[in-house]
């Protein structure tokens, strides 16, 4: 019983102590990361003037600030990262792109190695940020690479494939070594050049059916007016989403369409297309819009109702056909609609 | 006559100083320039001069009677030099006009620019050009005096609030190199939004120019710039909000809400320097 006893006893003592001892190392670890963050501050603090004539003057020769230690590289390209999340220009773009060129490649090729993956993602975050072109290469073998990358570093190396392959990025988005959702496109497309957007659209029947979404969105959202052609060729497919989503991006672009595409869209049985419709009237002058958006004032889907009301409200002289449709209509949902919208200020 | 229709009256000497002190504080909160004129007349037609001055000034001028020798001196609220220029010929060819001679009738003209011209400063110096008149060439019916028509230098509060030391140094810096000659800068930097409002500093009746990140540690940038546009004297601040964010909605809010310019992070330093002059040189105005 006794001896039980002492050997439970040693196993406690045994496991305080294992557990004591990673308490110390967690400590003592914890005292040397703050330690050389003060280090890294310390030095950051002594050249703060120095880097000001580096990337905003620009009278500083990028060797004055080379690093001589680790420390010192670590401070270097903490500097260089606050920089460039806060300022931007052709100078600071040039002399940071020039002074990791030619003191943090190294550092930076390690990184893209590590085996922790917030090295790696910060590594690929300045990589973009920098547009670090001679990176590219290794960015490219990151996909090709025995370790398995998160969906977030994958993003971000076909971000990367994207700026610096303005050519060869299609392949890539096209058969992504992932399977990549609308919202993980929407990340990616909506960092591209328009000139590499125009790439994509002369191949947009050829792309899966969620890049042709996300390309048809961005361009409402970017207000690429330039693209309007794409948009007026999605309203004649068969895929009614395309046609929805085609729609809204022109509503997005505040610009209006040929009045037969329109009132061909505002007896359309399907309703968010009617909706969508009654939106860009809004932009259309009163003699094309009126008669479709009276129409639509009784349309039997409240939210076209709606539209079609607030759209009249914004078109110059709307508010008096709202007016006399309050007097003359009897469709009792239709007008209190309209009298709501009239009545708002 | 009701009181509350103007009547143009010519007021007596002892309210003058009231009304100057009125328009000194005037121009030391808004700078707003104005000017005095001090009229000389051959005593014997005083009568008929002061029915001609009520029909001739302005809603917004003052006529003060003042003991001869030097007996009046009009008040021009927010003219400057250049107006008064074309009041005095103005009134003068009136009088001429109505067949009276103009003889001995003079006038110098004194525009305020400097909040600190005290009123003795500004009569002696008024009736020192009255007596200069006479002995110049007379080519005109007045005389003009620049004393104090140059402004003071302006201080100006500037404040950043950013929690990145290396941020506000390249901030700091910009700032120290785009002041404007005729203004001074008093800049002080605070690393979270608490830190601003608990401090007397933004009090002052001083024109503030208030640099503010949007995402500021204990107190974000929104809260302060509410707290600060919720105060009962908040046009004197001019406020640039920095900001990661690129959202519509977002920018729109912050005008809405009292934002004078909106900065998008990542942005160019050159443009930060060259929006910053323009305010300072449009607040010194």
């Amino acid at each position: 019983m006794s001896l039980q006893l002492l050997t439970i006893a040693g196993s406690i003592i045994f496991l305080l102590f294992i557990v004591i001892g990673l308490y110390v190392l967690l400590v003592i670890q914890r005292i040397n990361t703050i330690k050389r963050k003060r280090k890294i501050e310390a030095i950051i603090e002594a050249r703060q003037e120095d880097w000001y004539a580096l990337l905003i003057d620009g009278n500083l020769k990028v060797d004055k600030l080379a690093p001589t230690n680790a420390l010192e590289i670590e401070a270097a390209d903490q500097v260089l990262y606050r920089y460039r999340q806060n300022f931007d220009s052709e100078l600071i773009h040039r002399k940071t792109f020039e002074f990791t060129e030619l003191y943090l490649e190294l550092s930076y090729r390690e990184k893209l190695k590590s085996k922790q993956w917030s090295v790696r993602m910060n590594t690929l975050l300045r990589i973009r940020l920098y547009k670090l072109e001679y990176m590219a290469e290794d960015v490219l073998n990151m996909l090709s690479s025995k370790r398995k990358h998160s969906k977030e570093e994958i993003l971000n190396i076909y971000k990367i494939i994207g700026m610096m392959y303005p050519e060869r990025f299609m392949a890539y988005f096209i058969n992504p070594i992932i399977q990549l959702g609308e919202f993980d496109y929407r990340r990616i497309i909506v960092t591209l050049q328009t000139t590499q957007l125009v790439l994509l659209i002369k191949q947009f029947d050829e792309l899966p059916k969620v890049m042709q979404y996300v390309i048809v969105d961005v361009v409402g959202d970017k207000f690429y007016i330039e693209l309007l052609p794409l948009l007026q060729k999605c309203l004649s497919s068969d895929d009614i989403e395309l046609r929805i989503r085609a729609l809204k991006a022109v509503a997005h672009l505040d610009t209006c369409l040929d009045p037969e595409v329109s009132e061909s869209f505002a007896i359309s049985e399907v309703w968010e297309e009617r909706l969508m419709v009654a939106k860009i009237y809004a932009n259309a002058p009163l003699e094309v819009a009126h008669d479709s958006l009276t129409k639509l004032l009784s349309d039997p889907v409240y939210q076209v109702r709606k539209q079609a009301a607030e759209s009249l409200k914004i078109i110059r002289t709307g508010d008096e056909v709202l007016q006399i449709f309050i007097q003359q209509s009897d469709d009792k949902f239709a007008v209190e609609m309209a009298t709501e919208i009239v009545g708002r200020s | 006559m009701p009181y509350y229709e103007k009547h143009n009256a010519i007021l007596d000497a002892n309210l003058f100083s009231t009304f100057y002190a009125l328009e000194l504080s005037a121009n030391r909160r808004f700078h707003a320039v104005f000017t005095l004129v001090f009229i000389s007349i051959p005593p014997s037609i005083a009568e008929e001069w002061e029915v001609h001055l009520q029909k001739c000034i302005r809603d917004t001028d003052i006529a003060f009677r003042f003991p001869a020798p030097h007996p009046y001196q009009i008040l021009l609220s927010n003219a400057q030099q250049h107006d008064a220029q074309i009041f005095v010929t103005r009134i003068f060819k009136k009088w001429e006009e109505s067949g009276k001679d103009l003889k001995e009738m003079y006038a110098s003209i004194l525009s305020i620019s400097s909040g600190s011209a005290t009123l003795e400063d500004v009569i002696r110096e008024g009736r020192k050009s009255l007596k200069n008149y006479a002995l110049s060439e007379k080519t005109l019916p007045y005389i003009t005096n620049d004393k104090f028509s140059i402004r003071e230098r302006t201080l100006i509060k500037v404040s950043i609030l950013e929690e990145d030391p290396l941020v506000t140094r390249v901030l700091s810096n910009i700032l120290e190199r785009s002041v404007i000659k005729e203004v001074d800068i008093d800049l002080r930097v605070f690393h979270d939004g608490n830190e601003f409002l608990e401090s007397d500093w933004y009090q002052s009746p001083h024109t503030h120019v208030v640099i503010l990140n949007d995402i500021l540690p204990k107190k974000t940038g929104l809260e302060v710039l509410h707290a600060l546009r919720a105060m009962p004297n908040e046009r004197k601040f001019y406020i640039f909000m920095m900001t990661k964010r690129l959202s519509e909605e977002e920018t729109i809010y912050a005008y809405l809400h009292g934002v004078d310019e909106y900065i998008t992070k990542p942005f160019n330093p050159k443009l930060f320097e060259a929006q910053v002059k323009k305010v300072l040189g449009r607040l010194y105005i």
